[in-house]
């Protein structure tokens, strides 16, 4: 069966990229651009894998990350985080959240595979 | 008021003495400002009555014992609290005043006030990282494309021979960029750092180790030798290991930039003296000799290209300032198209 990815990003260029990349490796994607839509998505649809990047408008990645781990419906849901963030006390902050991973952009296509396939297969 | 209490209350930073019981004899108008007392209150009073920074009794403390200035750097620098409760630095001096006898009378210290430089260092480091931020949300999406362009996947695009070489031109240059967007992040934070430079025991069989890590993969893939010649037994130094471990990855990023299939790149660390010397020796293009000079400058790149780091030839600059703040030396020997040797020293032993 098609696994699920929810893509939670604001910049349309790189959801353009990304979207992409994991279309042709056979995931279906849905796409939305703040951490407020991207619970309210999480809770609805179940989605297999959640890729969040930090910098939302709204509610931000970690407080997205913090809610969606605190939910019996999503908690186990694994969230890898796609951040332009390359500093350690992001990562630190991100994980403490509850993001299972933490990428860091830029990143090649084959990256973004291999660390989805971490979790899903 | 004496003569000498005038030119002392003329000076523009914080000044004050004491004997060698750190008892006050002189403050002037500045200090009193700085902290907070007028010098009438706090004459003949021991300085730790006056302030509660620890920092300034244990520098007139070790002043006094050793009889010498006690070492300080740009690094020790003092925290006062103003009156407003706004945090100031201040960069502390002092002097041992001695009697022809030898005997220490008083403590000449001086206070001067770098809060500023502080903040502009710390926008400047703020301003780097926004600006490299900046930079990877756009690459993200061009090298993301660029990459499933190249891979054909999905059919997303065939190109000609012409086409391909394109996309390589456009993925070579978005890597270029990424290198300088992360190496003014850290030249940022190099800059900010050598305000704490993080000193340690250092052993340079576990930094060339530690530096070697990710770069042996690059290394084998385009079929280049990495060979390490680093005795186990050499002397520890006093480094901070994460600044040797950026250099030596640095200085061998460099080498594997320039050198191609079949060529050998070998890092070496010998002790002779009171010194440790490393080398990064490879077999490559080398250097024009009018380039040798200049590398390490910032904003420097060789004539033809040649050594620097990912174009604006920042890494070998920084490379320099860690060297430089370890009181180490680091220089190049090249023959053009006979390779490059990088080498830099660290002093053995350093009392700080």
């Amino acid at each position: 069966m098609t696994k699920k990815i929810l893509l939670v990003e604001d910049e349309k260029n790189i959801i353009l990229g990304v979207k992409t990349c994991l279309e042709v490796a056979d995931y279906s994607v849905e796409v939305v651009e703040d951490g407020e839509k991207a619970v309210d998505f999480a809770v609805k649809e179940k989605p297999d894998l959640i890729l969040l990047d930090l910098m939302l408008p709204k509610v931000n990645g970690f407080q997205a990350c913090q809610q969606l781990k605190s939910m019996q419906e999503t908690k186990d849901i694994p969230i890898v985080v796609l951040t332009a963030k390359t500093a350690e006390e992001d990562k630190e902050r991100a994980l403490q959240a509850g993001a299972d991973s933490y990428m860091t952009k830029p990143f090649r296509p084959e990256e973004l595979w291999q660390e989805i396939k971490r979790f899903i297969n | 008021m004496t003569y000498f209490q005038k030119i002392f209350d003329e000076l523009p930073e914080a000044a004050f003495m004491t004997d060698k019981t750190h008892k006050i004899t002189a403050l002037n108008k500045q200090a009193e400002e700085v902290l907070n007392v007028s010098y009438e209150q706090v004459r003949g009073r021991a300085f730790w009555d006056v302030t509660d920074s620890s920092q300034i009794v244990s520098l007139l403390e070790e002043t006094v014992m050793l009889c010498r200035p006690p070492r300080l750097t740009f690094e020790n620098s003092t925290i006062i609290y103003d009156v407003r409760g706004r945090k100031r630095f201040f960069k502390v001096s002092m002097v041992p005043l001695v009697t022809f006898e030898g005997e220490l009378k008083n403590v000449l210290t001086v206070m001067a006030d770098i809060t500023m430089l502080k903040e502009i260092e710390q926008l400047k480091t703020d301003f780097f990282a926004t600006v490299s931020h900046e930079f990877r949300t756009p690459l993200t999406s061009m090298l993301m494309c660029v990459g499933m362009m190249k891979m054909g996947q999905g059919r997303l695009a065939e190109f000609t021979p012409k086409g391909k070489e394109i996309l390589e031109a456009i993925e070579e240059d978005c890597n270029r960029l990424l290198s300088l967007a992360d190496n003014l992040l850290d030249l940022s934070r190099m800059e900010a750092g050598a305000i704490a430079m993080d000193m340690d025991e250092a052993h340079a069989d576990k930094m060339v180790q530690a530096a070697l890590g990710t770069l042996k993969v690059q290394a084998e893939k385009r079929n280049i030798n990495l060979v390490t010649s680093v005795p186990s037994d050499l002397p520890v130094i006093k480094a901070d290991i994460n600044k040797i471990i950026w250099v030596l990855t640095n200085l061998v990023g460099n080498a594997l930039r320039y050198t191609g299939e079949g060529d050998t790149i070998t890092v070496k660390a010998r002790n002779k003296g009171t010194r440790l010397f490393f080398s990064v020796i490879d077999t490559g293009k080398g250097i024009a000799p009018e380039d040798q000079e200049r590398i390490f400058e910032k904003y420097v790149q060789g004539s033809d290209g040649n050594y620097s780091s990912g174009g604006a030839g920042l890494g070998l600059a920084i490379c320099k300032d860690i060297v430089e703040a370890h009181g180490g030396e680091i220089w190049v020997e090249s023959e053009p198209g006979e390779g490059a040797t990088f080498t830099f020293s660290i002093p053995v032993f350093r009392d700080y």
